[in-house]
């Protein structure tokens, strides 16, 4: 069904389907917020809305609705912003070795920062962390 | 902890476990020399944002306002910085917020400005938003500066037990283990640590074959 053709149909301006909208836009927030790793995110909207497109004729009017507002919720994401950090995280992710630089969560500094050690006063909010000049940034890529 | 991404991710992992199960938002970014013409202020604060909404049970009305209005009157035309700076303000006064910017550094000239004065603009009015960052120690002074806050500062050199750590799973991930004995291996675990404590990871993906190659092919 195209996009026209679910913004034609007149149960998308019913009350009624404000409400599934609702229903369905809280549905799929929760669910993206459970996904937790944000790595996740961006694509849950798109595999959602894909996923439900292909059960369109055992739910047609369901489906349109979770389209839409899947639609509507990625629409307002890429609004917000073309870039997507959440990509590179994962990619950062799945090259670092376990254990390595840990001892940077245990240090005072971090654990105050975080809130970790008593709740954090003025001041402390902002942690900067530095390396020596030219580490690693040519040499990674 | 070996380079800063490393570090940055290494926090933003940490800090989402410990958010788990409470109303506490984390945002990472990483910055980047190479794609420094698309990482403006405005788009990475809008990447932060993304993420934020993404992260949240219902869109927040002041966001949703913005881009109905945005859909309206302009077109659909993406938030100007400060559009930006004002729904983050709105929506980090509501909810405790930790933002990870790695390299910030790697963000140049006019844009680091604005970003370090977009963030001035959140703190001032969510005082308890948390900010990371990583970047080299000549910028310590301009973020100081910026967000006319104290900054507390940490050297992220790697320490011994990294590089130990790192050598051995970059061994054990070797292609060519045919090329290597217990000896060399040995030689690796002990030499490279000790030479190069200040060096990064990154520089020794150079090294062990530049290594292996002085010992074994010439």
């Amino acid at each position: 069904m195209s996009r026209s053709a679910v913004l034609a149909d007149p149960l998308f301006s019913s009350p009624l389907a404000r409400i599934l909208i609702t229903d369905h836009t809280q549905q799929l927030l929760s669910l993206n917020r459970a996904s937790k790793k944000y790595r996740e995110m961006s694509h849950y909207t798109i595999n959602n809305s894909t996923g439900c497109l292909n059960t369109t004729n055992s739910h047609n009017k369901k489906v349109v609705i979770n389209y839409t507002v899947a639609d509507d919720l990625s629409q307002l994401l890429t609004w917000l912003s073309p870039l997507d950090p959440s990509l590179r995280h994962c990619e950062i992710q799945e090259r670092r070795v376990n254990h390595v630089g840990e001892w940077l969560l245990g240090t005072p500094e971090f654990r105050r920062w975080c809130g970790l050690d008593g709740e954090g006063e003025g001041g402390e909010g902002v942690l900067f962390c530095y390396g020596n000049p030219g580490v690693g940034k040519t040499f990674v890529r | 902890m070996l380079t800063s991404r490393d570090d940055s991710s290494l926090v933003v992992d940490r800090l989402y476990e410990q958010a788990e199960g409470q109303n506490i938002a984390v945002l990472g970014f990483y910055f980047d020399f190479a794609a420094k013409e698309e990482q403006s202020a405005r788009c990475t604060l809008g990447a932060l944002l993304k993420q934020m909404v993404s992260g949240m049970e219902r869109i927040p009305r002041e966001i949703s306002r913005t881009f109905e209005e945005h859909k309206k009157t302009m077109g659909g035309r993406r938030p100007q910085l400060a559009a930006i700076v004002k729904m983050l303000q709105a929506i980090t006064s509501s909810q405790p917020t930790f933002m990870c910017i790695d390299a910030l550094d790697e963000c140049v000239g006019e844009q680091r400005i604005r970003l370090l004065n977009s963030l001035k603009q959140i703190l001032e009015k969510s005082p308890g938003t948390r900010i990371f960052v990583t970047g080299r120690s000549h910028i310590h002074a301009e973020i100081e500066q910026r967000l006319a806050v104290r900054v507390k500062s940490l050297s992220i050199s790697p320490r011994k037990g990294d590089i130990v750590t790192y050598l051995r799973s970059r061994l054990s991930d070797d292609e060519t283990p045919e090329v290597m004995d217990e000896n060399l291996k040995a030689d690796i675990l002990q030499k490279i640590p000790e030479k190069i404590s200040e060096m990064c990871v990154g520089a020794m993906r150079l090294i062990i074959p530049s290594e292996l190659s002085a010992n074994r092919y010439i």
